[in-house]
């Protein structure tokens, strides 16, 4: 009996403080200074040269530059800066502490230069060489070439300044724990669940045209919630009040009922890279004949239904500097798409209503789909497509990697795939130099994640992973470097025009959606500054 | 109908049952045996990570740094040397084995990040769960059982053929019907539940409802038989209240198999937490097994098995030790041969 | 083996199924419905094309998140494919796996099981203990460790799941056979003066595996159930095959708009599950002979 009464009692207990807790759980607006942001992807480590560590970071690290919504660049750490060729100046404001205590200064940036160039074969590839204090604040930073975007670049995350003894540390804690002089920093990381950041009560140089001191919100609770619907309800019943991608099928209803903010990411949109060396697609009339069948504005829109647009230049997004709208480059068009696949010999439809070339090879693509980079929706789109290319006669064979798959290594061999879907964010058209420059086997490349990252470094970074086009043409890289050596902007305008209808014309990469960056808030929130890196909380209040 | 399902659960439970060894004296005897399926776990844990087919450096450095690469020799060497996954494999056994003692399971690759520690972060959140759907699921047999068992038998076959249903539902089906009516259409309970107290009731309710099944097939059985047993039929015609007679003299010996079938419930549970976590979009072991799974994290995957069977041995013993405070007829005793 | 002696009442351990349905020639509606459903399921694995309409992947942009209509009878997903299709389309998948992991389990049980009974006594002892140890492992841990060693195809995740779900069924196994082996009618070969082999392959081993039909059949159901958790946790099969828990998974994402993604799918899964559940309770309940 008494195992018995006990168990009652225990249950009813229970019962009794889920039932009260019910009564105390708050909405989220009733805490004016603390802000609940609902996020999908939860980064492995804040120290990945990846937009999604970059968003957490951009709140803790604060930047040379600063980049507005509208897509103005303004003074922040640095307070102004000028390009001689290939040497970048900053004046840097001096009174600027980290929240380690350390002061930030010419070396900070010195450093920081250092640190970016071993972590990613894109910044080499960004055309960086070096910095160099030339008095305590003021520092040179020395590219290869004539950079004209490097302003923009520093504008980004990826790009914002560390301490600079915390850059000392191993790699782990600096990805656990970076330390910035930004307006909030990190005070835990609940894995799986959520970051919390709480203000820096010394903050006091906010970026031109903020307010300057320290944030309005004292806490940001940033949490990890993969679920669209998961997101989209929790911010209708109150439990949040902004979050990041709400579920395609809803942002009609979104845009009408609360204030929304987009933005398309610059550099490399969604984007088909073919694979021209190996397999159907080093034929360029396959290559086009996929453009024209594979229906990709249709399925863009249907799918995404305004959440995310059609992109159909497959050089970089309408975000970039010196963009071209290639958007009727390739309308969908299956009788051309036929003929120019019987041109290329496909001439023969086999049972299954997949086109077979001369060799009695069938037009089959290998399509291994990266889980990181692809949502769920993506991968949705990529089914479509599918479906779509089928009708013509392509057999594409969807692979969803798993994380490990992609960590091995596999599928990346230059015969492994036939076509690969990526973006790549980058503020300028040097995002062209990190996708096409062919292997010299002589390019910088660096090993990082290290624990004793600064002891083991290693150079030799060829094959450009980025190069997923597996273009060998150096006269490409050339125009590419070209366009950024002419001072002229109208001309260099034209340049890059005709590079990206060089890529559009022989159909190296085809556009299909735009990376877009979407949030939805309560209407009561006010100061979002979003621009096209991603959202910054500094200056957001709730009323 | 009631047997019915019993008969699968007996399946899962009746060599537990037998695992459950004698009291007494034979306790230190018990203690070696825990011990011994302890360091067979840990042995076979051990051996699975070891038959890893792919690299491990490899998926290591291509994880940390973002790209898909193929890794040479000269890049593999210091992870290699650093993890000591070149030292032979003996050498790595015993090493694992010290490290398990001393509470030292081993470092998440990706992470960085001791397995312990990443382990000990979650486990409080699926632990808290599972304890609130074991709750749960006793308080819903319990009541059911009583309201339904031993009267009239068109409503004991309704009662069965309900507790056979419950059982059956996958918990992934029952969370997100759970999600869609009472969070999402009623708005009774937060979607995101996170850690507080109100978003722990749907997904313990969606853990608590098969289980419920489970252990009301087990009770009713036994429940059943007890009302028609001399003694409770006699207590009856004493006049005893009826309910004293339902609770004390039939339901008390029928909690036995309810009993054992909790203590084997918590693998089930556990599966069933990874699943419910992830409906529910809870933190817990169940969102960091599936991304140790996603990236090959083998000393996690390991590490959070090495522990549910820990508290597998436990709670063994503690269900040896309930059984004797149901029914003092229960006596422990050394069985010879089967 | 030292044992926990427990006087179960025999309702918990055979069933006392025999009392409710009694005899041959009134077998229960629900049991026709439930061989009505595998039926139907065995059919769409054998010849999916002759019960639908459409190709399970094609798409017709014109026409997504249709509801039920007569042309889609369970509607279309967001890139409009026919629901109906991709559900009997993905049947033969979802169960080819769990017959497969049904039989993975059933190979590496029999041999476990028949040691754990018949061996001489220091090797029983171990596999006992083996048993009990790998008991003690959570089925659905047991299938991610394994689809971590072994990779997320079809293929695996039946692997996976059978090698989950083998020491439940090694201990069946052990536990019949040890049931059979001190039976009378074992008893009486031996005082016959048979020789052991003739026992062992005459009398025990098909005593024990008889039963091991229906047990079997209810296995097929509980396999589906875990394969699709694990296709639900991503970990499994993967789109665009439209194996029941794929669906279930890709489902998820339209909750809102087009729940019936998911419950459809999902509502497969379970009636499924049941109906193997109840048709070889009712095929055990018969073979016991009540």
């Amino acid at each position: 009996m008494s195992i018995l009464r006990k168990l009652v009692a225990g249950g009813a207990a229970t019962l009794a403080l889920l039932g009260t807790a019910a009564v105390q759980a708050g909405a989220a607006k009733d805490e004016k200074d603390s802000l609940i942001y609902l996020h999908s992807i939860e980064p492995k480590t804040f120290y990945q040269w990846w937009t999604q560590a970059e968003y957490p970071r951009r709140q803790l690290l604060d930047g040379l530059i600063f980049l507005d919504g509208e897509g103005k660049l303004h003074p922040w750490l640095a307070k102004s800066w000028k390009q001689d060729g290939t040497v970048w100046t900053f004046d840097l404001r001096d009174d600027v502490v980290f929240s380690d205590g350390s002061k930030f200064n010419a070396e900070t940036v010195v450093k920081n230069v250092e640190f970016w160039l071993k972590v990613s074969t894109s910044v080499p590839d960004s055309f960086f060489k070096e910095a160099k204090a030339v008095d305590e604040y003021k520092v040179e930073i020395h590219t290869t070439i004539a950079q004209p975007w490097l302003a923009n670049l520093l504008s980004s995350g990826g790009f914002a300044i560390n301490s600079s003894p915390s850059l000392a540390r191993d790699l782990k804690e600096i990805g656990e724990n970076p330390i910035g002089s930004g307006p909030f920093v990190l005070k835990e990381w609940k894995r799986g669940e959520e970051i919390v950041l709480v203000r820096n009560e010394n903050y006091r140089w906010g970026p031109e045209t903020t307010h300057g001191g320290p944030a309005h919100l004292k806490t940001i609770h940033w949490k990890f919630v993969p679920d669209a619907n998961a997101r989209w309800l929790a911010l209708e019943k109150g439990e949040a009040d902004l979050i990041y991608d709400p579920p395609s099928v809803k942002w009609k209803e979104a845009t009408g009922k609360y204030p929304t903010s987009t933005r398309y990411a610059p550099g490399r949109g969604q984007t088909l890279s073919l694979n021209t060396e190996f397999g159907p697609f080093a034929d360029k009339r396959v290559r086009q004949a996929f453009a024209y069948a594979s229906n990709r504005k249709k399925i863009v829109e249907t799918l995404f239904r305004g959440s995310a647009l059609y992109e159909g230049n497959g050089a970089y997004s309408r975000t970039t500097p010196d963009y071209v709208d290639l958007d009727d480059a390739y309308p969908y068009d299956p009788d051309k798409a036929v003929g120019l696949l019987e041109e290329a010999g496909y001439t023969r439809v086999n049972g299954d209503g997949f086109r077979v070339g001369k060799d009695g090879k069938v037009l089959e693509v290998l399509f291994p789909v990266y889980p990181t980079i692809v949502s769920p929706e993506g991968y949705t789109s990529l089914q479509a497509l599918q479906a779509e290319a089928k009708k013509v006669g392509f057999k594409i064979d969807l692979i969803a990697l798993t994380p490990t798959d992609l960590a091995a290594g596999r599928y990346t061999k230059p015969d492994e795939y036939h076509v690969y879907l990526g973006y790549w964010t980058m503020y300028a058209p040097t995002v062209l130099s990190v996708n096409y420059r062919p292997d010299d086997g002589s390019a910088s490349g660096t090993i990082f994640g290290r624990q004793n990252l600064n002891q083991i470094q290693t150079t030799g970074g060829s094959p450009n992973p980025h190069n997923r086009v597996r273009s060998k043409d150096w006269k490409l890289q050339e125009a590419i470097v070209e366009a950024h050596r002419e001072p002229d902007p109208q001309a260099r305008h034209a340049k890059l025009a005709a590079i990206q209808q060089h890529i559009s014309d022989e159909a190296l990469a085809l556009g299909f959606y735009t990376s877009t960056y979407n949030l939805v808030g309560q209407k009561y929130l006010s100061g979002l500054i979003h621009n096209i890196h991603g959202p910054i909380f500094y200056a957001l209040k709730k009323d | 109908m009631s047997a019915r399902q019993a008969t699968i659960s007996d399946v899962e439970t009746s060599g537990k049952r037998q695992a459950l060894l004698g009291a007494g004296h034979v306790l230190l005897g018990k203690l070696g045996q825990a011990l011994l399926t302890l360091w067979a776990t840990v042995t076979l844990l051990f051996v699975a990570q070891a038959v890893l087919p792919g690299d491990r450096a490899t998926i290591y450095l291509n994880v940390l740094e973002g790209y898909s690469v193929t890794r040479t020799p000269e890049e593999l060497a210091p992870i290699n040397r650093e993890f000591g996954f070149d030292r032979p494999l003996l050498v790595q056994y015993a090493d694992y084995v010290g490290g398990v003692l001393q509470g030292d399971l081993g470092t998440a690759l990706q992470s960085r990040r001791p397995v312990t520690d990443l382990i000990l972060e979650q486990i409080g959140a699926t632990a808290l769960l599972a304890v609130s759907a074991i709750v749960l699921a006793w308080l819903i047999a319990l009541a059911w059982t009583l309201a339904t068992a031993g009267r009239h038998p068109a409503l004991s076959r309704i009662g069965a053929t309900v507790e056979a249903l419950a059982a059956g539902m996958p918990h992934y089906w029952l969370g997100l019907l759970l999600l869609l009516a009472f969070a999402v259409h009623l708005d009774w309970f937060p979607v995101v539940g996170g850690d507080s107290w109100r978003g722990l009731w749907l997904p313990a309710l969606t853990l608590a409802i098969p289980l419920a099944g489970f252990l009301g097939q087990a009770i009713r059985g036994e429940y059943e038989h007890a009302l028609g047993q001399p003694h409770v039929l006699s207590s009856r015609a004493r006049g005893t209240d009826e309910w004293r007679v339902r609770v004390v003299h039939a339901l008390r010996p029928a909690l036995i198999p309810g009993i054992t079938l909790t203590g084997w419930a918590l693998g089930a549970l556990v599966s069933g937490a990874v699943i419910v976590e992830n409906v529910f979009s809870r933190p817990g072991i169940g969102a960091l097994l599936v991304s140790a799974v996603e990236l090959k994290e083998f000393e996690l995957i390991s590490g959070i098995i090495l522990i549910v069977s820990l508290v597998y041995v436990l709670i063994t013993f503690l269900t040896d030790w309930l059984y004797t405070l149901v029914d003092p007829r229960v006596s422990f005793e050394r069985k010879g041969e089967a | 083996m030292p044992a926990l002696k427990l006087s179960l009442p025999a309702g918990l351990a055979q069933g006392r199924l025999g009392q409710t349905w009694a005899s041959l020639s009134r077998v229960p509606p629900l049991v026709w419905l439930s061989a009505l459903l595998i039926a139907f399921t065995l059919w769409a694995s054998i010849a999916p094309a002759t019960l639908v309409a459409y190709d399970p992947l094609e798409t017709d942009l014109a026409n997504v998140l249709m509801p039920f209509t007569t042309e889609h009878w369970l509607g279309t997903d967001e890139i409009g494919r026919d629901l109906y299709s991709r559900l009997v389309h993905g049947a033969r998948e979802s169960f080819l796996i769990g017959l497969l992991a049904m039989l993975v389990a059933i190979v590496l049980a029999l041999p476990l099981g028949f040691l754990g009974a018949l061996a001489p006594r220091p090797v029983r002892h171990g596999v006992d203990r083996l048993i009990e140890i790998l008991l003690g492992f959570p089925t659905l841990l047991v299938a991610l460790l394994f689809v971590t060693l072994l990779g997320q195809d079809p293929l695996n995740v039946a692997i996976a799941v059978g090698i989950g779900s083998a020491p439940g069924y090694a201990r069946l196994i052990r536990g019949q056979t040890l049931l059979v082996r001190n039976s009378a009618y074992v008893e009486a070969a031996v005082a016959l003066g048979h020789t052991r082999a003739a026992i062992l392959f005459r009398h025990i081993v098909p005593n024990a595996i008889r039963p091991l039909v229906p047990i079997t059949g209810l296995g097929v159901g509980k396999a589906i159930v875990w394969s699709s958790s694990l296709s639900f946790l991503g970990l499994g099969v993967k789109p665009p095959s439209s194996e029941w828990g794929a669906l279930l998974a890709a489902g998820k994402g339209q909750l809102l708009e087009a729940p019936w993604l998911l419950v459809v799918p999902g509502t497969a899964v379970v009636l499924v599950a049941l109906s193997f559940s109840t048709l070889f309770h009712y095929l055990q309940a018969r073979s016991e002979g009540a």
